[in-house]
């Protein structure tokens, strides 16, 4: 897909909307596993379950200052008997870039249905 | 048995993602411990409800859909973060190239045939004297050669097997031998080996001409007793040349 530099694609925005849901319940980080269990509710987004699409994205979203991310403390991991887990947070400057997608989207979607309505 | 597919499908997922990282440096590092955590995640997943053969199909047709982002995620890295593969690496590998090419070559090349290339040298046949007690000396067929490549290609390793035997005896053999001609390295064309010498089994002959109940040594004709020599090349045993051994004494 071609992207206009500084907008972001379906599966991003996804990516933004599940980090502020969880932060909302109280997650401030999440986890590649948790967030491809949430992306499969999402129906415009099915292969994002797939790891190397999400994490590409996830990739992607870190290179440009929106997610930052970091290992966990492997205390943590040892506790519970598992590998440590790459964990992913929303930055401010993520938090701004979802809320102007969501402007251009609904700005998109209010030309598309002035175009469609009859004359 | 269900269990064993969806281990068998994460270690299908954890083998590619290996490979397609394989030219990244520390990034590479962190993708895989990403979806080793993630692989574990999924096996653990007490909410998934599906079977262990669903999830294995669902897992590797989530890897497989992927493919094409998991190489472009490697191109994308690579600018950055390829890995400089060390000297010892580099020489390991083209060792590696060149046995294998060598190997290709060689083995889809026409068959030497060693008969005809291999020119046999005699340089004595006869009995020669191992050990003496005191009323009888113990003599043994022997058969010293070398051998000359007269053809145009190497040959590989060279291996040589005598067969003593008497003419017109069913019974009668006077044992084998065996030994290495020249190793890997072959023989070049044009080249000659060193001096082989192969004995048989040994005979005790009495001082007073009489022998001890085999045979009688002095009774031997010239072309009585022979050798067949086989030669080994390449995984095959071929004739090389039958020739006699004398009656008489010979040092080897």
């Amino acid at each position: 897909m071609r992207r206009k530099p500084g907008r972001l694609i379906p599966l991003e925005i996804a990516i933004c909307e599940a980090a502020i849901e969880l932060r909302e319940r109280g997650d401030d980080a999440f986890h590649g596993y948790e967030l491809a269990k949430m992306l499969r509710r999402v129906p415009d987004a099915p292969l994002a379950t797939a790891f190397g699409t999400l994490y590409r994205a996830l990739n992607r979203l870190e290179s440009m200052g929106l997610l930052d991310s970091r290992w966990e403390a492997p205390t943590i991991a040892a506790r519970e008997n598992r590998p440590r887990r790459r964990l992913y947070t929303l930055t401010a400057a993520g938090d701004a870039a979802l809320e102007e997608a969501r402007r251009a989207t609904a700005h998109s979607s209010r030309k598309r249905r002035r175009r469609l309505a009859p004359a | 048995m269900n269990r064993w597919l969806l281990l068998a499908a994460c270690a299908a997922v954890r083998a590619w993602t290996w490979l397609y990282t394989l030219p990244l440096d520390s990034t590479a590092k962190r993708r895989r411990d990403e979806i080793d955590s993630d692989l574990w995640e999924y096996r653990n997943d007490r909410s998934r409800h599906h079977t262990s053969a669903a999830n294995a199909v669902h897992l590797l047709s989530g890897a497989v859909l992927a493919i094409p982002d998991d190489l472009l995620w490697a191109c994308e890295q690579m600018p950055n973060h390829l890995r400089l593969p060390r000297v010892s690496a580099i020489l390991r590998f083209a060792i590696a190239a060149v046995a294998a090419s060598t190997l290709v070559v060689s083995a889809s090349g026409p068959t030497l045939d060693v008969v005809s290339v291999l020119e046999v040298n005699v340089a004595s046949a006869g009995w020669i004297p191992v050990a003496g007690s005191g009323t009888e000396s113990t003599l043994a067929p022997a058969f010293a050669f070398t051998l000359t490549n007269t053809g145009d290609r190497p040959t590989s390793a060279l291996q040589v097997n005598a067969v003593f035997y008497r003419r017109n005896a069913k019974r009668d053999g006077f044992g084998a031998a065996f030994s290495p001609v020249v190793g890997w390295r072959g023989l070049i064309p044009g080249a000659t080996s060193d001096r082989v010498v192969l004995r048989g089994q040994r005979w005790h002959i009495a001082d007073d001409g009489s022998t001890t109940a085999y045979a009688p040594f002095a009774r031997l004709s010239v072309d009585e007793l022979r050798v067949r020599v086989f030669v080994q090349h390449e995984g095959r045993w071929t004739l090389l040349g039958d020739f006699p051994i004398p009656a008489e004494a010979i040092h080897a």
